[in-house]
């Protein structure tokens, strides 16, 4: 089961310049949010901060509440935090010095596993739910560049399942990706709300619309508009949504 | 459940070391650099207070300070005008003129000379003028020591100009020497400003190439006059066993001061641009 | 008259410039050229064995290598160990942990510290760190009588090395690790990674060529480093067996015994000794390099 995620007030900055306007929205459990708006609006900064991310770099400072299942994350050991709410990257970014089972197990073993046969019971647990178990179970072994960059990016997805986590953010998932693994990853999503709720950031509005369950209008850092994906793509409130989603801009 | 808490607490903990002796070992890498500006700070301007105040030594080592600072002058400023002027007309030749074989060759042979330790000028310039000795002679080692250097930085500086610019401005017919000039030296002229005075500070201080020409060659034999002030510092330093230590101070603070002005000058000209 | 074309401009444009990478790259041909006629003598003299016989000995016209190459490689390797460990960390905290002006003070201050000149660490060295080992070794007792009360030997030369090549090695490691790809790092902060998990994991693995490339150029400055190691090794070209003992390594030699009047073939063995630390210095420094991509190196500083 996921839990629900709500942002209130979350505002971000590097150094002076502003990136995100006291953005309040909630994220219910077990769908999908999606996170549209042209690039710069501080859609993925958003989502950096839903996991405590964005305080790692270096200039950077949010203020506001991000709360899990009511319990705000910035009271919980950031560690802890990105254990619960899992990050999937623009880029796939296994770990190229791994094999694909340590990228499976990298997390486990982080938080303390060492039982063998446990881990390689979670790792192809996991493997599988991110669809991706049939095309590697016999190249375990294998570095994870000897994958496609698509099946990467399901390695990336089976590394963060693998930890449990009840949040999925993903950050443009299918940006580098062609359209055939854009689609296995859609399919992928449809697949995992059940378990997870699931936050996605994405610059394709055709994405938005077949993916998401809600959806968020983001704008030079603020959040113009949300609502469910329908009503916002076919009676959306405000003019630059409005515009933003019958492609007159970005 | 047990095991899960234990094993936070020891990843936390395991991080606190890491943190603490990461710090530990920043402060370590800093505490020479404070104890070396502190002594030389300290007895450097206590010996100048108290030299100050002998009004008969005063004449001599004031003398003898000046003439050292002017002949550090003199060969640090023509040894620089030199080595620039042929060093960025190499670099110049190697980043825009090379082909890729060409630009290869100069590059690994100047990148093995510019490694090379600065004492080998030196030598080099003894055996080639067979132990005369003369401020050139000094000036030509630095120009020695310093060239691959300057090729090398300026080469550098030059390469990382985008293509885009160089392209742009021949696409508009401009001719090879046009796009140098009005293109390329204007976006690289800051960083290659910096770079050559960094090259400059350094040598400004390198007391081995001059070791063993202006000490070694004839004309030491006479006097202590051929002694830019490096070098003046370093036989203060060797000579005579029982030296007044204030005088070293004072000389070494002075040539510190000198370079970490340069430094300072090389850094805030190569500031990055505010927009 | 004639006008000289565009084009003919180019060409002695072009020319002039050529000459001057000519006369760069003839003047080190000239410089190792040099240093190998010079050193015939003593090359026709010993041949190879200068390069194992343990004895300096003007007196008796007997001239080996091998206590100044023992005192060059033990100094390097007191420096290295001192400047891997403190350079290294120091890299990693200043790109991981701390508060951002504090890193920047730190990076100004190393900045500095790689501009000082030799001579200046020579001050330093003599007046100030041989003391403090003079005091060291005397309540150590391992030596005694007054070589120990000065501090001089191959400790202190080492730890002053090792001070003088850390720059290099934080410079060059800090690179390493701003060029590390920074979202694998993240991938595994996202995974719940602790900054010490995140480094071991996802750092590290990316810097170790530019850590050994680091090591490398910092063994090349320490063996061409001649002032300052001059004053306080000891100037003894012997091989002691202890760190407290004087000593003599190459460049050492070159800074304190090449002044004019030397026998000639002192001279010769001198400059032999100056072309054995070109090759070495060469071959350490060309190892550095080769592990350290040529974008990876900002042009606006480098202390090597």
């Amino acid at each position: 089961m996921g839990k629900a995620l709500e942002a209130r007030a979350v505002s971000a900055r590097f150094h002076e310049q502003v990136i995100l306007r006291e953005v309040t929205l909630h994220m219910p459990v077990n769908q999908v949010t999606a996170i549209i708006g042209p690039p710069g609006c501080g859609k993925s900064t958003f989502i950096r901060c839903l996991n405590r991310l964005h305080e790692t770099a270096p200039g950077a400072t949010m203020s506001g509440e991000v709360l899990l299942d009511g319990h705000s994350v910035y009271d919980m050991d950031p560690t802890e935090v990105r254990r619960s709410v899992a990050m999937i990257f623009h880029r796939p970014n296994p770990f190229p010095t791994m094999s694909i089972f340590d990228n499976v197990a990298a997390g486990l073993r982080l938080h303390g596993l060492r039982n063998r046969a446990k881990l390689a019971e979670s790792a192809e647990q996991a493997l599988r739910r991110a669809a991706l178990w049939d095309e590697v179970k016999d190249r375990l072994h294998l570095y994870s560049s000897a994958l496609s960059l698509g099946q990467q990016q399901r390695l990336c997805i089976a590394r963060a399942l693998a930890i449990e986590p009840v949040v999925v953010l993903m950050d443009e998932p299918a940006s580098s990706l062609d359209p055939l693994s854009t689609l296995v990853i859609e399919e992928l999503i449809e697949e995992l709300k059940r378990q997870y709720t699931i936050v996605i950031v994405t610059h394709n509005l055709q994405q938005a619309a077949r993916v998401a369950d809600k959806t968020a209008f983001f704008l030079d850092g603020e959040m113009i508009e949300q609502g469910t994906t329908t009503a916002l793509f076919t009676t959306p409130q405000d003019k630059r949504t409005a515009d933003y989603v019958t492609g007159r801009f970005g | 459940m047990v095991t899960r808490v234990s094993y936070k607490t020891v990843r936390k903990l395991k991080n606190a070391l890491f943190v603490s002796v990461l710090s530990a070992m920043t402060s370590l890498a800093v505490l020479p650099l404070l104890s070396l500006l502190w002594s030389i700070g300290f007895h450097g301007i206590a010996a100048l207070v108290s030299l100050s105040g002998a009004p008969l030594s005063r004449g001599v080592a004031s003398a003898v300070l000046v003439n050292a600072l002017a002949q550090s002058l003199v060969t640090t400023a023509s040894s620089a005008v030199i080595a620039v002027s042929l060093g960025v007309a190499a670099a110049i030749y190697s980043s825009q003129y090379a082909g890729l074989r060409v630009g290869r060759v100069i590059r690994f042979t100047v990148d093995i000379l510019s490694g090379a330790p600065s004492i080998l000028a030196g030598m080099v310039l003894f055996a080639l003028l067979s132990g005369v000795s003369s401020l050139t002679a000094g000036v030509l080692a630095l120009v020695l020591c310093m060239l691959p250097v300057v090729v090398r930085t300026a080469d550098q500086v030059l390469v990382a100009v985008p293509v885009a610019y160089i392209e742009g401005s021949l696409a508009l017919g401009a001719s090879r020497i046009q796009t140098i000039f009005a293109t390329v030296l204007p976006i690289a002229h800051k960083s290659l400003i910096t770079a050559l005075l960094f090259v400059t500070a350094r040598m400004a201080g390198e007391a081995a190439p001059l070791l063993i020409i202006l000490d070694g060659g004839t004309a030491s034999k006479g006097g202590r006059w051929f002694q830019p002030l490096p070098l003046r510092l370093y036989s203060d330093l060797t000579h005579g066993g029982s030296f007044p230590h204030q005088i070293a101070y004072v000389e070494a603070l002075i040539l510190l001061v000198t370079i970490v002005t340069i430094y300072g000058l090389a850094r805030w000209i190569g500031r990055p641009d505010r927009w | 008259m004639k006008r000289v074309s565009a084009q003919g401009w180019n060409g002695l444009f072009a020319g002039v410039l050529a000459v001057c990478v000519l006369v760069v790259i003839g003047a080190g041909i000239l410089s190792v050229t040099t240093l190998i006629v010079e050193s015939v003598p003593s090359i026709r003299q010993f041949g190879l064995s200068f390069l194992w016989t343990p004895v300096w000995d003007p007196v008796h016209r007997q001239y080996g290598a091998l206590p100044l190459l023992y005192g060059s490689f033990l100094t390097a390797a007191i420096a290295l160990l001192l400047a891997g460990v403190i350079g290294v960390t120091t890299a990693v905290s200043l790109t991981q942990i701390g508060v951002p002006w504090i890193r920047s003070v730190i990076s100004l201050l190393l900045e500095i510290l790689a501009v000082i000149p030799s001579v200046v660490y020579g001050v330093w060295a003599l007046l100030v760190v041989a003391p403090i080992f003079g005091r060291w070794s005397g309540y150590a007792g391992g030596s005694s009588g007054e070589f120990a009360v000065s501090g001089f030997g191959v400790l202190a030369a080492g730890v002053v090395l090792g001070v003088m090549v850390m720059p290099t090695v934080v410079a060059v490691t800090r690179e390493a690790i701003a060029s590390a790809p920074k979202d694998i790092a993240e991938a595994a902060m996202a995974l719940g990674a602790t900054r010490q998990e995140t480094v071991a994991l996802a750092v590290m693995p990316f810097v170790r060529k530019g850590i050994l490339g680091s090591l490398y150029l910092g063994l090349a400055r320490a063996f061409g480093e001649a002032i300052a190691v001059s004053l306080v090794i000891g100037n003894q070209p012997r091989i002691g067996g202890s760190l407290f003992a004087r000593a003599d390594s190459l460049a050492s030699m070159l800074a304190h015994t090449l002044t004019g009047s030397a026998p000639p073939l002192q001279t010769a063995a001198l400059y032999e000794i100056g072309l054995l630390l070109f090759l070495m210095t060469t071959v350490f420094y060309g190892l550095g390099r080769s592990y350290i991509a040529r974008e990876a190196i900002s042009p606006r500083f480098q202390p090597w």
